[in-house]
C-alpha cells in the first residue's frame, strides 16, 4: 500500500490526467454504440430477410461474431486496422488507434445488437405485422413504421445494459495503446508504484459510471426487456 | 505466403498448448463462480438484511466494474498487501481463475436468485409448516426445481466466461489469445496467427452454443 | 417516437465523428510559424509529403525512462529519443520549436513495426533495436545510440553475475522485444515472464516475483532511477545498435535522416541531450553513439 500517494488523486494536473483518459473511454463508447447499433440493425434485418441470399451471409456473421472474444477483435483491429482499409481509403492510409479500438468493439456489439434487435422484433405477437400487412403497408413499411418502433422501444433496457458492458469494454482497448482510463492509470502507477490506489481510484470511477447507469434505467422505469432479450445478452455479457 | 506458416515456425506449439490453458481455465472458474454465484444468490434471498444487503453489493461491484481491472489488481496489486496468490509459476493462472470466478459470480448469482425467486411461495410455505428449517426447504424444495430453470441462462454465461478467458492473456497467462499474439510477434503474420486463434475460439464456444440451444428446447419449463 | 429515435441516432453517429476531431490522438497544433527558413525538398521525396501534411508524426514510447515517457503533470512527451525526434522535426519544418509540428503516437515494444507499416507514424524512435528481421519489415536510419543488453536485480542479490546464471530463474522482459529472444538464446532454461512493457517487471521484479530484468542497459537505467535499490550486472551479452525506424520505400528519407543526424552529432547536439537525459543514469558522458 502506498498511502502516501492518496494526495496525487487530489492533485488538479493528475486528475486532469485522467480525465482525459475518461473522456476517451465516454467518446470510445458513444462512437461504438452509434456504429455498432446501425451495423447490428442492418444484419438483424438481414437475418430475418426472406431471402436466402441475405439471411445465411447474415447469420453467418452474427454466429461467428458473437463466439469470439471481444478481446480477440480489439488486437486483431489494433495490428492489422489500417492494412484492411487500404483498399477503400487508398495506399498509405492510417486508422487511428482509437477507430481500431472502436471497430473492434463495433463489429462485436454489432452482432450482439442485432441478437438483440431480432429477439425483440420476434418477440411481437404476430398480429402486429399481419395487421400492418392487411392494411396494405410493404414489407419494408410495415416493418419501417410498425415492428421496429415497438421492438426498439423493448428493447431499450438491454441497450442501456449493453451501453455498461461497452464502457466497460473499452478497458480492453488500453492494450493495444489507446489513452484511455485504464492505460492512464497503469502509467501512473508504474511511476508511482500504488496499483492499489489507482485501481480502486479507476474502479470507482467505473463503478459510479456504471451502476449510475442502471440506477437511471431503473428510475426511467423504462422496465425489464422480455425474456428472450435478456437471456442474448446474457451469453455475450463481455468483460 | 499463407500456409507456409504451418512448416516454418516452431513457435506453433504455442497454439495446443495455449488451447488447453485456456479449457482449464475456463472450466476451474465456471465451477468456482457456480459455487459462489450460488451462495451470494442464496445471500441475496435470505431474510436477514444484513445478508441481503451483502449479497447485492457484491453483484453490483463486481458488475459494473471491468474484468480488466480486476484482473490487474489480482495480478499487481494483490501483494503489496501481503497477498500471494501463488507460486512465480502458477501466480498468473491463479490470478486470472480467481478474478474469472470472483467475476462471473455476480452474474451466476442474479441468474440463480431469479430462479430461486420464481419458484411458487406456496411450496416454501408448505415446506416450512411441515417442521422443515429454513436451510432444509432451501435445500430439498428450492434449490432442485431453480436447476432446472436456471441451466439455460447458466449455460449462456459459461459461454459468455469461455470467450473472457481471453483477458488472461493481458496479464501473461500463457492462454489460447497469447499464444497468437507471440506467434504473431515472432512471425509478423497477423492474419494466420490470428484466424487460427478465432477458429479454435470457435471450436470452444460454437458447440456451446448448440449445447445450450438444445438444452433451452428440452427443459421448457412451463410457467 | 420512430422519427426521434432515428434522429438520436444521427446525432449520436455526429457526435462520434466531431469527436474524433478532438478525441484521437495527437494534438491539434497550429501551423509551422511562418518566416523561418523552411527548407525545401525534392517534391517526390517523403520530406515534401511530411512538409505538406503538416507534421511530423513521431512513434515513441510513453512510460520509457529516459527515453521516452509522457510527464503525467504536463501530459508532455520527453526523454532522450524524444528530443532527438525534436530535432528531426526542427530541421524537417525550419522552425525553433519541434513541438509545433509534431504529432507524438504512442507505441508499446510490439507495436513499433505495425505502428510504421499501417502508417500510423512517419518515424518510431523508441530504442528500437536494427536488425536483420527487422530490416526485412521496415528501414532503419544510421545507429543514433549503441547500448547491450544486461541484467537487473536487487540491490542484495549476490547468485545472479551473468546471462548464464538467469538459467532456472524467472527473468521478466517485453513481449515481441530482441531482449526476449536474446535471453532465449543465450539462457534457454531461464523462465520467461513477459509483459507489454518495462513498467510491470520493475514491480514484478520488487514483488520478488521474478529475480530479474533483462534488456538493453539503456531502459534499465530508467529503472534504476525509478528504483534505486537495483543494480545492473553482468556484460553486455548483446550489441544493440538502436536506429530510427520509418516505413520503407519512402524517396530519399534514408539519406535527409543520416545527413540531420551526423549534423546533430557534429554540432553537439547530440552530447547535450545524452548529457541531459543519460548522464544522471549511467554516469558517464557521450560525444557520439559509438562513445569516442
Amino acid at each position: 500500500m502506498r498511502p502516501d500517494t492518496w494526495h496525487l488523486f487530489v492533485d488538479p494536473a493528475i486528475l486532469r490526467f485522467f480525465g482525459e483518459g475518461l473522456l476517451q473511454t465516454l467518446l470510445l463508447s458513444v462512437a461504438a454504440v452509434g456504429l455498432s447499433f446501425a451495423v447490428g440493425l442492418l444484419f438483424a434485418l438481414g437475418r430475418l430477410s426472406t431471402r436466402r441470399w441475405l439471411r445465411w451471409p447474415s447469420t453467418a456473421y452474427v454466429e461467428s461474431i458473437r463466439a469470439l472474444p471481444v478481446l480477440l477483435l480489439i488486437v486483431y483491429f489494433g495490428i492489422k486496422g489500417s492494412s484492411l482499409l487500404r483498399p477503400v481509403f487508398g495506399e498509405g492510409f492510417e486508422l487511428p488507434r482509437f477507430w481500431a479500438g472502436v471497430f473492434g468493439l463495433a463489429l462485436y456489439t454489432s452482432a450482439i445488437l442485432a441478437e438483440i434487435i431480432r429477439a425483440g422484433i420476434l418477440s411481437l405477437p404476430r398480429g402486429q405485422t399481419e395487421a400492418a400487412r392487411a392494411l396494405g403497408l410493404s414489407h419494408a413499411r410495415s416493418l419501417r413504421y410498425v415492428i421496429l418502433p415497438q421492438a426498439l422501444r423493448l428493447m431499450v433496457p438491454a441497450m442501456m445494459a449493453q451501453l455498461t458492458t461497452i464502457i466497460k469494454d473499452t478497458s480492453l482497448v488500453a492494450t493495444i495503446g489507446v489513452a484511455e482510463l485504464v492505460r492512464q492509470g497503469r502509467i501512473l502507477y508504474t511511476q508511482f508504484f500504488n496499483p492499489i490506489e489507482v485501481f480502486l481510484f479507476i474502479g470507482a470511477i467505473y463503478f459510479v459510471i456504471c451502476f449510475g447507469l442502471s440506477q437511471a434505467s431503473r428510475r426511467l422505469e423504462l422496465g425489464r426487456a422480455p425474456k428472450a432479450i435478456r437471456d442474448v445478452a446474457l451469453r455475450d455479457l463481455a468483460a | 505466403m499463407p500456409g507456409g506458416i504451418v512448416l516454418e515456425f516452431p513457435e506453433l506449439y504455442l497454439f495446443p498448448s495455449g488451447l488447453w490453458i485456456t479449457v482449464q481455465l475456463a472450466i476451474l472458474s465456471l465451477l468456482g463462480s457456480l459455487v459462489l454465484g450460488t451462495l451470494v444468490a442464496i445471500f441475496r434471498v435470505a431474510p436477514a438484511r444484513p445478508l441481503r444487503w451483502i449479497g447485492g453489493a457484491y453483484v453490483e461491484i463486481f458488475r459494473n466494474t471491468p474484468l480488466l481491472v480486476q484482473l490487474f489488481f489480482l495480478y499487481f496489486a494483490t501483494p503489496y498487501i501481503g497477498i500471494y496468490l501463488g507460486t512465480r509459476e502458477t501466480f498468473a493462472f491463479n490470478a486470472a481463475l480467481l478474478g474469472l470466478a470472483l467475476y462471473h459470480a455476480a452474474y451466476v448469482a442474479e441468474v440463480v436468485r431469479g430462479g430461486l425467486l420464481g419458484i411458487d411461495k406456496g411450496q416454501i410455505e408448505a415446506a416450512r409448516s411441515l417442521g422443515l428449517s429454513y436451510l432444509q426447504a432451501l435445500r430439498y424444495i428450492q434449490l432442485p426445481q431453480t436447476f432446472r430453470s436456471v441451466i439455460p441462462p447458466l449455460g449462456n454465461v459459461s459461454i459468455a466466461l469461455v470467450k473472457n478467458t481471453s483477458l488472461a492473456a493481458t496479464i501473461g497467462v500463457a492462454d489460447l489469445l497469447y499464444a497468437g499474439e507471440i506467434v504473431e510477434s515472432r512471425t509478423f503474420r497477423a492474419e494466420e496467427a490470428f484466424v487460427a486463434v478465432a477458429l479454435l475460439y470457435l471450436v470452444l464456444t460454437v458447440p456451446l452454443g448448440i449445447g445450450v440451444n438444445w438444452l433451452e428446447r428440452r427443459l421448457q419449463v412451463a410457467r | 417516437m420512430r422519427g426521434q429515435l432515428f434522429r438520436a441516432m444521427a446525432l449520436v453517429l455526429a457526435a462520434a465523428v466531431l469527436a474524433t476531431a478532438c478525441g484521437g490522438a495527437g494534438s491539434g497544433g497550429a501551423s509551422p510559424s511562418a518566416g523561418a527558413t523552411k527548407p525545401s525538398f525534392a517534391a517526390s521525396s517523403y520530406m515534401a509529403t511530411i512538409q505538406a501534411s503538416g507534421k511530423l508524426r513521431v512513434g515513441t514510447r510513453d512510460d520509457n525512462v529516459p527515453f521516452g515517457l509522457k510527464n503525467p503533470t504536463t501530459s508532455k512527451y520527453e526523454g532522450f529519443d524524444v528530443d532527438v525526434a525534436r530535432e528531426l522535426a526542427k530541421a524537417l519544418f525550419g522552425v525553433a520549436n519541434g513541438d509545433d509540428v509534431i504529432e507524438f503516437v504512442s507505441v508499446v515494444s510490439a507495436t513499433r513495426i505495425p505502428t510504421l507499416q499501417d502508417n500510423k507514424a512517419d518515424i518510431v524512435i523508441a530504442t528500437f533495436t536494427i536488425n536483420d528481421d527487422r530490416k526485412k519489415q521496415i528501414d532503419f536510419s544510421d545507429v543514433y545510440f549503441r547500448t547491450g543488453q544486461k541484467i537487473l536485480v536487487k540491490k542484495d542479490n549476490t547468485t545472479i553475475k551473468d546471462v548464464k546464471d538467469l538459467n532456472g530463474r524467472n527473468v521478466c522482459s517485453a513481449k515481441g522485444s530482441t531482449s526476449e529472444k536474446n535471453i532465449t538464446a543465450q539462457a534457454p532454461q531461464a523462465t520467461l515472464n513477459l509483459q507489454d512493457t518495462y513498467a510491470p517487471c520493475l514491480i514484478l521484479l520488487q514483488q520478488g516475483r521474478v529475480d530479474a530484468i533483462s534488456t538493453d542497459e539503456t531502459i534499465l537505467f530508467g529503472l534504476v532511477k525509478q528504483d534505486p535499490n537495483t543494480k545492473i550486472v553482468g556484460a553486455y551479452f548483446s550489441d544493440e545498435p538502436y536506429g530510427i525506424g520509418f516505413k520503407k520505400d519512402r524517396a530519399g528519407f534514408t539519406e535527409w535522416m543520416n545527413g540531420e543526424l551526423k549534423k546533430i552529432v557534429a554540432d553537439g547536439r547530440w552530447a547535450k541531450i545524452y548529457k541531459q537525459w543519460i548522464t544522471p543514469v549511467s554516469g558517464d558522458e557521450k560525444k557520439n553513439p559509438e562513445g569516442k
